[in-house]
This record gives structure tokens, sequence and C-alpha cells, in this order.
């Protein structure tokens, strides 16, 4: 029997999924939501890895996908950070003014139409005014980084869990075809 | 199954951790404990928007995370406790693909309807859609975590992968 493929390319793969949709302004309002972008990598890194197995492979197991999440998340973690900083010490400035326009722009329609409540968009544009000067200093980068490798592993692991639950199963196998007789 | 009991302890443990840590947050602020509540609030909000608007408050203070995170977690816990009187740990009981899409549709429609401002969401949809989300989620991820766990702690020993059972010995155990 062949042996397992390596999970290397796979963790690699979801942990740039969890990295950017962490690190990139904008799509890491995803992770607003229960850390949904990272539970998605988590999930992702899962069914690329169920991708590289053949008939002739023995099954993926479950502690594959724990293992593969974990570290689709501690990837992740690292490029997320490093993202992160790029993103604030390269484009800060600009950064800060774009996101402060969609804030304006959106917040006060999402306002008017009661999806947000009244006060929000103020403090929302504190917050990133806090978040992009934290962003900036060393220790501001090796908190997030701390933060990020505790939190990350375990909803990415989460995510890996999810994402066996939906894709892990058994692929069906072919019976190989007789040889035909003449 | 003493193993499995283990392992579902352990994860109870990090969960109850993580709630105790949403409402020590603003139970520390109160208290006058400022450094290690905003050290909470710092970590929580990696994960959460924690928006003063849409939080529940405690003393007065916001809590850890917002309505909807609060009612995930919470709801997982509660799901946690469901799960072991039930008796389901075993990986045969995770639910089908259909039970999670039925778990995470409402919430998902909920906010995808509240950010396009077709229907702005209430403090009571943010808790029942993740509620059911929270509670649904222990059903589909702790067997197939304490699975995992075993397979990792006794992979050189008689693991059978095709019967997707663990099984060892007396001796082993």
């Amino acid at each position: 029997m062949i042996e397992k493929p390596s999970k290397l390319r796979a963790a690699v793969l979801g942990g740039l999924i969890v990295g950017t949709i962490s690190g990139l302004p904008g799509l890491n309002f995803l992770n607003c939501c229960c850390c949904a972008g990272i539970l998605f990598g988590g999930a992702m890194a899962v069914y690329l890895y169920r991708q590289e197995f053949t008939n002739e492979m023995p099954p993926m197991e479950s502690s594959d996908a724990l293992v593969l999440g974990i570290m689709a998340g501690i990837i992740g973690a690292l490029i997320t950070t490093f993202l992160s900083a790029m993103v604030s010490l390269i484009l800060g400035p600009v950064e800060t003014e774009m996101v402060r326009n969609f804030l304006d722009k959106f917040g006060q329609k999402f306002e008017n139409s009661g999806s947000l409540p009244p006060g929000t968009m103020d403090d929302l544009r504190d917050k990133l005014e806090l978040a992009m000067k934290e962003g900036r200093t060393i220790g501001g980068i090796l908190r997030s980084l701390v933060y990020a490798l505790i939190l990350y592993p375990i909803f990415s692991m989460l995510g890996g869990l999810i994402g066996f639950g939906i894709f892990g199963k058994k692929k069906p196998t072919v019976p190989p075809m007789p040889p035909m007789q003449q | 199954m003493k193993s499995s009991i283990r392992l579902y302890s352990f994860f109870t443990v990090l969960v109850s951790l993580w709630c105790i840590g949403i409402l020590a947050a603003p139970i520390l602020k109160h208290a006058g404990w400022t450094q290690s509540a905003d050290m909470l609030y710092s970590f929580f909000a990696r994960v959460c928007h924690q928006d003063d608007a849409r939080s529940f408050h405690v003393e007065g203070e916001k809590i850890g995370v917002c309505i909807r995170c609060s009612a995930i977690y919470f709801g997982f816990f509660l799901g946690l406790i469901t799960l072991l009187l039930s008796r389901a740990l075993k990986r045969k009981n995770v639910p089908s693909t259909g039970f999670f899409l039925f778990a995470v549709l409402p919430m998902v429609v909920d906010a995808v309807l509240n950010a396009t401002g077709i229907h702005a969401s209430t403090p009571m949809t943010r808790v029942i859609t993740g509620a059911l989300f929270g509670m649904s989620m222990p059903w589909f991820v702790v067997p197939i975590f304490i699975e995992a766990c075993l397979q990792l702690n006794h992979r050189n020993k008689n693991y059978s992968p095709d019967s997707g059972v663990i099984r060892y010995d007396r001796k082993t155990q």
C-alpha cells in the first residue's frame, strides 16, 4: 500500500487562506463572526489534503485533520502577523484613509437602515485608529503574534475537524474492470 | 471509554475557561482590575468586534464578546453537556452534513440579511441563530476530536482504520 501524502502542502495552502483572510484589511471583518475565516482555512486544508488521496492509499483519518488544522493555524498566524505588520508599516496612512472612507460611506447607510445601532461607526473608527497605532510598534506586533499563535491553531483545528466531518468520508472505491474476453 | 471521558473533560474545561474569560472581563473591570480586564478584552478582540451596542452587559460593562458570539460560545458549552448526557461521544454518532447546514444556515442568513440591509437582525435573532449553531457544533466536532486524539495516542497499537473504531486490548488501556 502506498503511504499517505505529505501534509505540508495542504497545511501551507490552508495557512495561506487563513493568513490572507485575517491579514488583509476588509477581508478580516469575516473573523468578527466566530473566526469564520480561520475555520474556513482549516476546513479547506482538510479538503485540499483529501484531494491528494488515491484509492491505493490508506484512508484519511481524523487525526490527520486535527494535525492539519493545527498546522494551518500556526502557519496562518505567522502569515497574518507578517501581512498585518507589512500593511501597517507600508500602507499605514493610506490604509487608514481607505478603511475610514469605507466606514464613512457604508457605515452611514447601515446606521440609517437600522442594521447598525447609532454610535457604532464612531466606536469602529476609534478602534481602527488604535489598531493602526498598535500595529506599527514592535510590542504591538509581538502581542498580536502571541494572541494569534494561541487562537488560530484552536479555531483552525475546529475548522479542520468540521472539514473532516464534511469532506473526510471515504471515496467509493471502484472495483477494477475485468479483462475483456474475446 | 475512560480515555474518551478524559478527553471530553479536557475539552469541556477549555471551553469553560473560555466562557469564564468572557464573563470575567466586565467583572474585573467593574472591580477595578482594569489592566487584567483590558488584557481579556484585547484577547477577545481578535475574535469579535465587541461593539458595545451589540453586547450583553454585566455590572454595567460589556462582556468580552458580542451577543451573537456569546450565544455561540455558551451554546457550545450547553451542547457539550447535552452530548455527554446523551452518551454520543463515539464517531458513529456524528450527524450528517445536512445537520451541519441546518445549524449554520439560519445564522448565515441572519448575518447576510443584516449586512445587506434587507432585514435588521435583533438581539433575539442573534441569540437564537447563534445558540443553534453553537449547540450543534459539539455534536459534530467533539466525537471527531476524541477519535483523532485516540488515534494519535494509539497510532502504533491495535488501530483498525477501516472500521473507524479504535480497538485496543485491556492491557494497553
